[in-house]
């Protein structure tokens, strides 16, 4: 595609000066393409700009400002770009220092907290928030996911329960189903959601991806392939842009060793998580464009490390791409200090495994088997490790 | 509504161009009264839409026909300040500059400031603050004598900073006390100046040292020496830092060790007894391209040339004249001993060794 191409050598350019003082450049013709805008076109950011618009004319209306924070906020998860939350911030500035804070306000400002990875900020005000409003369901599936990220199941799961009463009953069995599916509930877990989707004749968009997403994921652990890629399909009809989706998505086709439908699905543009997928299915082909995009990510890590700001999964995938376990196994530790979903706790094994040393992760080996997390890929990784 | 808000929090790890916020930079030459802002045009388009035709990609066309918009939306939301009055901000046409965390659109700016004996910079800046509250201005400032960086935040917008005012006045000074520092600390210069005038209130006469009566040769030789070794590192600090000759300072370096042995074994066995100043001059020839490493080294020397060269170089003469001033009275003194040919033997045993260990030290470095 020729416009990507172009893309890429002016991301070439840029790799090649490095630096923030590159050389500027005036582009010779007219019809040069000088940059790509991937939300440009978007509906909800269009209406986003929209909602802006009336925002200031009317900044100090509430329900105005929340209106534009959902939106934003909605294209945040969607597209993994962070931007969106200094949107919000901005938008909700009025009451961002007010105290007490209103409800709404302090939700969001949990949900950006968590989107961060400040897990107890966002839990402290989650539970301001659901104090004064114990029926807020949004509220209190953000705890229940926080404490799910954080493996802490049992809690996770009591705040799902609980929601059963707020909330539709999709939405609960969807938490619930998170929940137990990582804690002995696999199978069960799937068929209950199974047909709960398939039953339910709430359509919402977002539940429905996240309910696809989800049983692919299980099925994944499962070891159950094709299921697997059924369910991603379906997903995938739901919002075939989404970032998470577009991950766990990546991650599966690296499992079952489908390189080449990674590299034709992904181009760049790309956020990290999906560059370094991208970069591990070029390194299995042996493709020429691997070396510009390991430098490209290369960079990007040193950025990160510049701004203090190092998200440790990318990087630990990124350390393993480079060949680097032993970084790689300390990288992927850390961030399991802060996150444990399945897939965090794989990583560390997929870690241990490449450098080799079973004995740094005894302790995450222990949590494993007292979870009765059911994932046969960790489970491999443990018997090649020989740990019990 | 409740069913519509409740959103799903898919963001387990949202991971995207990794959590920062997006960035300006700022890179502002004041010596040249000129800046390069470079804004991302991500951040642009959603600010103030670029993409007109909709097909998600801007090209070099379509920009450039919004340019009086982005001007005027960008203009306004910056002010520099020199003293207490807002610099005229220019803008020449932008240019596209590719960074690695994403596309700029990149503004040479001039500034034309009020010359103000008030010197400070201060920065004001607005930029996105009121869509996006995490957007930061990445801000460097290179002055004549310093580059500094700095981050303007929403919560804390402006910055202000004292810069130096170098006038050729205060350039002249600068120079003049390095001269004279480098004198008075620059040992290896001392010491060859030093072991140079010891034997000048002595003669060599049957092979050994007598004292000299005369104090009119006396101080007609210390002259002639002084001057001849003045003379001669003038010459080679002016042509060293003009770099019509060009050495290369590790030679110079060892050479001006060398020459301390020589002088100071000369002192022992004068292989040259008259005519001093033709060793003071030949070795002023070294020490001068030695002095001229300071200049070549300093940034500020570079753009000031006949300013700085002129500073230093007096500099290193009165340096010079204070060392000469209170040596020459002491060596009088104590020549009026009659053990001051040993005296002057010892020490020039001493500088010897040191010199050896100087010249040992710097050949080896």
């Amino acid at each position: 595609m020729p416009s990507t191409t172009f893309f890429n050598i002016i991301l070439l350019c840029g790799i090649s000066i490095s630096g923030v003082w590159a050389k500027p450049y005036t582009p010779q013709h007219a019809d040069d393409i000088v940059a790509q805008l991937p939300l440009s076109k978007d509906p909800d950011r269009i209406k986003l700009q929209q909602l802006r618009a009336s925002l200031s004319q009317q900044p100090k209306q509430l329900s105005v400002a929340l209106h534009y924070s959902y939106a934003a906020l909605r294209l945040a998860q969607r597209h993994a770009e962070p931007r969106f939350y200094g949107y919000i911030k901005a938008a909700l500035e009025p009451w961002w220092q007010q105290t007490p804070m209103p409800s709404e306000v302090q939700l969001l400002r949990a949900i950006i907290a968590q989107s961060q990875h400040h897990f107890k900020l966002a839990l402290i005000d989650l539970h301001v928030v659901l104090k004064q409003q114990p029926h807020n369901a949004h509220a209190r599936l953000v705890k229940a996911l926080i404490l799910y990220t954080q493996g802490k199941y049992q809690q996770a799961k009591q705040a799902c329960t609980r929601l059963i009463l707020f909330s539709d009953h999709l939405t609960s069995t969807l938490c619930i189903v998170q929940v137990t599916s990582a804690n002995g509930q696999a199978r069960k877990g799937r068929q209950l959601l199974l047909k709960q989707l398939r039953q339910t004749k709430q359509t919402s968009p977002r539940l429905q991806l996240w309910g696809w997403t989800l049983l692919a994921e299980i099925s994944q652990r499962l070891n159950e392939p094709q299921l697997a890629e059924e369910y991603y399909k379906k997903a995938l009809q739901w919002d075939d842009k989404d970032h998470y989706l577009n991950v766990a998505y990546a991650d599966f086709l690296l499992e079952t060793h489908r390189y080449q439908d990674i590299i034709n699905r992904y181009s760049l543009p790309l956020s990290n998580p999906l560059l370094v997928r991208l970069a591990f299915a070029e390194k299995a082909l042996e493709k020429p464009i691997f070396r510009q995009h390991q430098l490209f990510l290369k960079q990007r890590f040193a950025t990160e490390q510049q701004q203090n700001d190092r998200h440790w999964r990318d990087y630990a995938l990124y350390l393993l791409l480079r060949e680097q376990p032993q970084q790689a196994l300390s990288a992927a530790i850390t961030h399991w200090q802060t996150q444990r979903q399945p897939e965090d706790t794989l990583l560390v094994y997929r870690a241990a495994l490449a450098a080799k040393q079973p004995q740094a992760i005894e302790t995450i080996a222990q949590w494993f088997k007292q979870q009765k997390l059911e994932d046969y890929r960790i489970q491999s990784i443990a018997n090649s490790l020989k740990i019990q | 509504m409740q069913l519509r808000l409740i959103l799903i929090s898919m963001i387990f790890c949202i991971n995207g161009y990794g959590h920062e916020s997006n960035f300006s930079y700022l890179n502002i030459d004041w010596q040249k009264r000129s800046a390069q802002w470079d804004i991302n045009i991500i951040d642009l388009d959603y600010a103030i839409s670029l993409d007109q035709n909709a097909d998600n990609q801007l090209t070099w066309g379509e920009l450039q026909k919004q340019q009086k918009k982005i001007k005027t939306y960008l203009l306004p939301r910056l002010q520099i300040k020199s003293g207490s009055e807002n610099c005229n901000i220019k803008a020449l046409p932008a240019q596209i500059n590719p960074l690695n965390k994403g596309i700029y659109y990149s503004l040479r700016l001039t500034l034309k400031c009020k010359p103000t004996s008030h010197p400070q910079i201060q920065v004001a800046y607005h930029l996105f603050y009121d869509i996006d509250t995490h957007h930061q201005l990445l801000l460097t400032l290179t002055t004549a004598t310093k580059t500094i960086n700095h981050t303007l935040y929403a919560k804390d917008n402006r910055w202000q900073i004292n810069i130096d005012q170098y006038t050729k006045k205060s350039t002249f000074l600068h120079f003049l006390k390095l001269g004279m520092m480098h004198v008075l600390i620059g040992f290896d210069h001392l010491l060859f100046l030093v072991t140079l005038l010891l034997p000048a209130v002595l003669l060599w006469k049957n092979k050994q040292w007598l004292k000299q009566p005369r104090i009119t040769t006396i101080t007609w030789s210390l002259v002639k020496v002084v001057s001849a070794f003045s003379l001669a590192h003038s010459i080679t600090l002016t042509l060293a830092t003009l770099k019509v000759i060009q050495w290369p300072s590790h030679w110079i370096e060892v050479s001006i060790a060398f020459s301390i042995i020589v002088v100071a074994c000369n002192n022992l066995y004068p292989l040259v007894s008259k005519r001093y100043w033709l060793l003071a001059f030949t070795f002023g020839l070294l020490h001068g391209m030695g002095f001229a490493n300071v200049l070549l080294n300093s940034e500020m020397a570079q753009k000031a040339l006949f300013t700085t060269l002129l500073a230093f170089n007096v500099g290193v003469e009165m340096g010079q004249l204070l060392i000469v001033t209170l040596v020459i009275p002491i060596i009088f003194l104590l020549s009026r001993w009659r053990i001051y040919r040993y005296i002057m033997q010892i020490s020039s045993i001493i500088i010897m060794l040191i010199g050896a260990f100087w010249l040992v030290e710097r050949l080896s470095c």
